[in-house]
């Protein structure tokens, strides 16, 4: 509940009736705060999984070479998490 | 004296500092002495050649041009002896050093001679001699070879939450995990991989990026403190690094606490302006010995029956490469730290730096394998017994001798 507040959109509560604007610019705001989640939510489970292997599970089919490389270069299995999280495919989904 | 019962907050479940504490080393125990151990890992990989120089090798120098630490630069380094001299961001571990209460063990390496960190970390974790799929630690399977703590039952096994932890503490062995209250920023590493990604792949989501990295910088800025500038970030990397380290510490000195545990810092992983005199790695450096310090303090009188171990995956290139950094290596330096060691000395079979005597022409050539120095510790330090470290902690490894004379205790 609090991860969705300070995602931007507080649950039941969207700003305007028409319910949240569906226009990328009020969630590239929001890039800051959730960088922030995918930072702690990588710290508390990234040590448990294989961060290759939810990338096959997830973003593998449409993910770019660059993501690809960089989660599996990155030093530590919670990092490779948060890059994932933060992915341009994941995050424009 | 009573137990101490863990507050709601001590028992936050993060990848925190972690501790198994239903297992104690009763052998020693019964010498007269109550060990204390603790193991910080270090993810990324330690360019050990920064942290620890050979100063006195006529190939140093040539080697590493103006990033070549040395007793006459600015700041010179930390002489240790006639060949090796400490990083001046570590004032601390040369103090613990000339006290006798700090080891060095350089050209040392795992098993692993690939260069992959995940895994990497899996074996420098696991004890295994490669990597593969396993869920225990060697440090969580040498507590289950000490005898069980009678006094743990019930209330202490009721803390054995601890599903998040380093791998080398994951194991039969109950853990408790506690968490620092503010955990760490998302470093200064990560953002620089997420921008070079957005940058490569998505304009939009880049110029959003470094706006909040802009932002995020000048915040930082205002806290500076003048008259020692440091990259944004430090002061609170530094914070974080010495609360662990020191609240890990309370825990194990405390009479009826945990005697080992675990922490793993970040950031090592140097491949782009690495700094290795002042900016990140020096930064790192002078973070991990603050953690250091702060262990000797909170450790109070116990401090004399500590011994800290701080290991890396691996080490990194022996040459600077094009962006100013290094690159996955093989061997770098083990730092023990602890008023328990025979200490004040550097153990090395220095393999040489001319390029015939690098590893594959690139690395620093593995001479001490890292398992020898651990089982070293296990053995002299916690009284775990050598078939068990040869076959259960660090499997197939009886080849590998623990390494004799480290401790003060024989």
């Amino acid at each position: 509940m609090q991860a969705h507040n300070l995602l931007g959109e507080p649950l039941w509560r969207p700003s305007a009736p028409k319910g949240f604007p569906d226009e990328s610019a009020p969630w590239l705001n929001g890039l800051a705060q959730r960088l922030d989640i995918a930072n702690l939510l990588a710290r508390r489970v990234g040590e448990q999984v294989d961060p290759r292997e939810v990338f096959e599970e997830t973003l593998a089919p449409l993910a770019s070479t660059e993501t690809r490389q960089a989660i599996a270069r990155a030093e530590s299995r919670p990092q490779a998490l948060a890059l994932l999280f933060m992915a341009p495919e994941f995050q424009r989904r | 004296m009573s137990l101490h019962a863990p507050s709601r907050r001590e028992l936050l479940l993060a990848s925190g500092t972690l501790f198994a504490w239903a297992y104690l080393p009763k052998l020693a125990r019964a010498e007269g002495r109550d060990p204390r151990f603790l193991v910080i890992v270090l993810r990324g990989a330690l360019d050990g050649l920064a942290a620890v120089a050979p100063v006195g090798d006529p190939d140093w120098i040539a080697l590493r041009g103006d990033k070549a630490i040395t007793l006459d630069g600015k700041p010179p380094a930390l002489p240790l002896d006639s060949f090796f001299a400490l990083n001046a961001a570590m004032p601390n571990l040369h103090r613990m050093y000339k006290a006798g209460a700090a080891t060095i063990v350089h050209a040392a390496a795992t098993p692993y001679r690939e260069r992959s960190h995940f895994d990497g970390q899996d074996v420098l974790e696991s004890g295994l001699g490669k990597p593969g799929a396993v869920d225990t630690g060697w440090l969580n399977r040498a507590l289950t070879a000490l005898q069980p703590d009678g006094r743990a039952r019930g209330g202490r096994d009721a803390f054995a939450v601890g599903p998040i932890a380093p791998l080398v503490v994951r194991g039969p062995a109950p853990v408790l995990s506690w968490t620092p209250r503010r955990l760490p920023p998302t470093s200064e590493d990560t953002l620089t991989r997420l921008l070079d990604l957005y940058r490569h792949t998505d304009p939009a989501l880049s110029r959003a990026l470094e706006e909040r990295i802009g932002l995020a910088t000048i915040a930082r800025a205002g806290g500076m403190d003048e008259q020692q500038p440091r990259a944004p970030g430090a002061g609170q990397m530094r914070a974080y690094f010495a609360e662990s380290a020191g609240t890990a510490a309370k825990f194990l000195a405390r009479p009826e606490g945990p005697r080992v545990g675990a922490l793993a810092f970040d950031g090592w992983d140097t491949h782009a302006d690495e700094g290795v005199i002042t900016g990140r790695l020096a930064n790192l450096l002078g973070a991990l010995d603050g953690a250091l310090a702060a262990i000797e303090t909170a450790m109070q009188d116990t401090w004399r029956e500590t011994v800290v171990a701080v290991v890396t995956e691996f080490g990194r290139t022996a040459r600077i490469n094009g962006t100013e950094g290094t690159d996955h290596g093989t061997a770098t330096v083990a730092l023990l730290a602890g008023g328990a060691l025979k200490g004040g000395r550097v153990v090395a079979d220095w393999p040489g730096l001319k390029p015939g005597h690098l590893h594959e022409g690139r690395d620093l050539k593995p001479t001490t394998d890292l398992r020898a120095v651990l089982k070293g510790v296990l053995r002299d330090h916690l009284r775990v017994d050598e078939a068990t470290l040869a076959s259960k902690v660090f499997p197939d490894s009886a080849p590998v001798k623990p390494m004799a004379g480290l401790l003060q205790q024989a």
